[in-house]
């Protein structure tokens, strides 16, 4: 009799302890996945576009330009046309001169001014601001346009230090833009050693470059455009953890 | 520095001592830094872990080394001289505090303590058990029986009010498990030529090492009697272990008997006797052979018991404020006393891993994990395989029991705080009272199940996957220990004698 109710009292006692050890693993467990679903949610980037400044190679007045704001260029598409006529002046009576060669020198010269004359586009890219108009007047080496490049686009993410982690071990990352209403692949770079800790105290995320897969695709994005990560590779599907962890969130937000 | 000493203990030992300071130091260098602040709130549990680690170990240094430095004028006038007892020939009483043991080791104890070989003696068993086949026992090898009418202070005052009864210039104490040899007497009498020496101690020395918890106790024991007390013995502080030892029946009088606390009367009587400028002489040879606690619930009761003597000596009594003691003394008694706070780190190391597991949080911010691999290390090897260092062997159930000495030394020291009285159960005694088992081991059980509930939790969606293998790893160890320590000390039915 003794001997049974001992071993009913230390089995109840047991049973407690062990219940108590399982209740706080499965907290935990509840935690992580938790944590592993919030980073999935609100995660977002920036998308970063190489800025291209067109210069002026002379002096002379803006006579026309052939592009608008946002429009696409291709690499040597001809952008703006200026003149100068002082120096097609010049360049026409040195010509005449064909006996002097000191002439013919200065000819040559001013040949090269007037061909800088047309300005065209140094990247292919989406033009972006415009720093002047028709008819002005321009120096040499001022800057007349910008233009956001199409290559080597990339999208820069502020994450934590445990996305990072995830992300390391993931070739591809897909991303989506609502407005283009599509979605890019990405690669994730990798950061050096003493990149990988925020570098502030307050700060609790550190930056993280992401390549696109197919640039073309990415030129129809605009700079600072935002996209929405997806670091997991099917979440679409329900697995039974999360059944697990609905139950415990339930649980936990019923008690308070 | 003295040549013969550093003869005496072994190469692995002289390599302790050598290396040790340079192990823990460098280990230090590196959590003490703090730019290696990992978690906020782990931090300071992995400090103070690991402060009382290095105190713990580095007290234990300190001792072996200061028995090999010990001055000249520190040496003890000893006169070992057969002829002195031969011309005396003093009487001294044999006293046998028992306390419900099994009347088989009971039994033995007093046969082997009525065969030693020194004439003038006179036995008295003190029964708190109240047994009547003791007391035919005592009555056929003409013995003195006493029962006392209460149990008050337990062992001491059991001694106590056997004192009463006896008044011999000397007494022995053996505790029901521990077994005298013939020659035990002999030996030691000649040490009291010195009258200021009111104390000679022989070590402990277990023969039932065939149990698993024995044996893990019976080697944390022989570290002790091996190096701490000789080393205590250097600078007259060894102090008494409560069986196996001879007192001076005067200067127990004047210090009023025997210290009268139900824990640890042992340490509390050497210590008046120290403040009353009495000296104390370790015997370092085996002259008694005991039993060593082979079940759970009589480990933990025996540790329990020491640690509240420490634990009570460190907060009532600290020797560091005697004014009495040398400073020698103090500075041992008081490495003797924190010896019991590595309840507190074994508890956090054995948890710092699960919580890993769990929450994935460290102590220690370990980005350059192979730096913090190289400090470690050395450290890791000077703490878990001293008993290899200073015995020449390291056994599992050395491990398993020092693991699982968290929980008694815990207890004791919360007991210890709120105060609490203790009651006195003897180490092997069947107590009346329905004890529980989970009582004891509900600590144990409840991290072997966390670890296990842990590993499935650290190994979804891991974040390192080299930590979480090793952490595993390590809980996995840990665990396993724990389980040898609860499979190996259940109830023992046979009683080898």
């Amino acid at each position: 009799m003794k001997n049974v109710l001992k071993f009913f009292i230390n089995t109840l006692y047991f049973a407690v302890v062990i219940a108590i050890a399982f209740s706080i693993a499965t907290i935990a467990l509840t935690k992580k996945v938790n944590q592993s679903k919030a980073y999935v949610n609100n995660s977002r980037g920036t998308v970063v576009k190489e800025k291209v400044v067109v210069l002026t190679l002379t002096r002379g007045i803006i006579q026309k330009v052939y592009v608008k704001n946002g429009q696409v260029v291709k690499k040597g598409d001809v952008i703006a046309k200026m003149s100068n006529p002082v120096l097609e002046n010049n360049f026409k009576v040195y010509q005449e001169r064909k006996n002097n060669e000191s002439a013919q020198t200065e000819a040559s010269i001013a040949k090269v001014s007037l061909n800088n004359l047309t300005i065209k586009a140094p990247v292919d890219g989406v033009i972006g601001e415009m720093y002047t108009a028709e008819g002005s007047s321009v120096d040499e080496f001022e800057k007349i346009m910008l233009i956001y490049s199409s290559q080597d686009i990339r999208l820069q993410a502020d994450i934590t230090t445990e996305q990072y982690q995830k992300i390391q071990k993931l070739a591809k990352v897909n991303a989506y833009n609502a407005r283009l209403n599509q979605s890019f692949v990405l690669k994730p770079g990798l950061l050096k050693a003493e990149e990988k800790t925020p570098s502030g105290a307050n700060e609790k995320k550190i930056g993280l470059y992401f390549t696109f897969e197919h640039d073309n695709q990415a030129s129809a994005l605009v700079n600072n455009e935002d996209l929405t990560l997806n670091f997991e590779d099917n979440a679409q599907t329900r697995k039974p953890i999360d059944l697990f962890t609905d139950f415990w969130n339930g649980l936990l937000a019923r008690n308070g | 520095m003295r040549i013969t000493k550093i003869k005496k203990i072994p190469n692995t030992a002289l390599l302790f001592v050598l290396l040790a300071p340079f192990t823990i130091v460098f280990y230090a260098m590196y959590v003490f830094n703090p730019s290696h602040i990992g978690n906020p709130y782990l931090y300071p549990l992995q400090l103070f872990a690991d402060t009382i680690a290095i105190v713990v170990v580095g007290s234990l240094w300190l001792t072996i080394l200061l028995d090999l430095l010990q001055p000249e004028y520190h040496k003890q006038e000893i006169k070992y001289r057969h002829e002195w007892v031969n011309a005396r020939l003093p009487y001294v009483d044999i006293l046998i505090p028992t306390a419900n043991e099994p009347y088989e080791i009971v039994a033995n104890t007093i046969q082997k303590a009525a065969a030693m070989t020194y004439p003038y003696k006179k036995l008295y068993i003190l029964d708190d058990g109240h047994s009547d086949k003791l007391q035919a026992l005592a009555q056929s090898i003409n013995a003195a029986y006493i029962r006392r009418p209460t149990r008050h202070a337990a062992k001491a005052g059991n001694l106590n009010y056997g004192l009463q009864y006896c008044n011999s210039e000397f007494f022995a104490v053996f505790d029901a498990d521990h077994a005298p040899k013939p020659e035990f007497l002999t030996s030691l009498l000649p040490f009291f030529e010195n009258e200021r020496i009111a104390l000679v101690q022989t070590p402990q020395h277990f023969i039932n090492t065939h149990s698993f918890v024995a044996a893990g106790t019976s080697q944390a024991q022989e570290l002790f009697y091996k190096y701490i007390q000789p080393a205590k013995n250097s600078y007259n502080s060894s102090f008494c272990v409560g069986t196996n030892m001879i007192y001076r029946r005067s200067a127990i009088g004047i210090i009023g008997g025997i210290a009268s606390k139900s824990h640890s009367e042992d340490i509390w009587t050497t210590i008046l006797l120290h403040e009353k400028g009495y000296e104390s002489v370790f015997y370092n040879r085996i002259l008694a052979e005991g039993r060593a606690p082979e079940t759970i619930t009589s480990f933990f009761r025996q540790q329990n018991r020491w640690a509240r003597g420490g634990f009570s000596l460190f907060f009532t009594h600290n020797p560091i404020f005697i004014k009495e003691l040398s400073l020698d003394q103090k500075l041992q008694y008081f490495f003797s006393n924190i010896h019991y706070f590595s309840g507190f780190a074994i508890l956090i190391y054995l948890l710092l891993p699960i919580i890993y597991l769990l929450f994935g949080i460290l102590p220690l911010d370990v980005q350059e994990s192979h730096i913090w691999l190289l400090h470690y290390i050395p450290f890791f090897v000077t703490i878990y395989f001293l008993p290899f260092f200073l015995l020449g062997s390291l056994k599992a159930s050395t491990i398993s029991t020092s693991l699982a000495s968290f929980v008694p030394y815990l207890q004791a020291f919360f007991a210890t705080i709120v105060n609490n009285n203790y009651q006195w159960i003897a180490t092997e005694s069947k107590g009346p009272k329905l004890s529980f088992i989970a009582n004891d081991i509900w600590p144990l059980v409840f991290i072997i199940s966390l670890s296990f509930f842990a590993i499935p939790v650290g190994w979804y969606a891991e974040k390192d996957f080299f930590t979480t293998l090793a952490t595993t790893t390590w809980v996995l160890l840990n665990a396993g220990f724990l389980i040898l320590f609860i499979k190996n000390g259940g109830e023992s039915k046979k009683i080898t004698l």
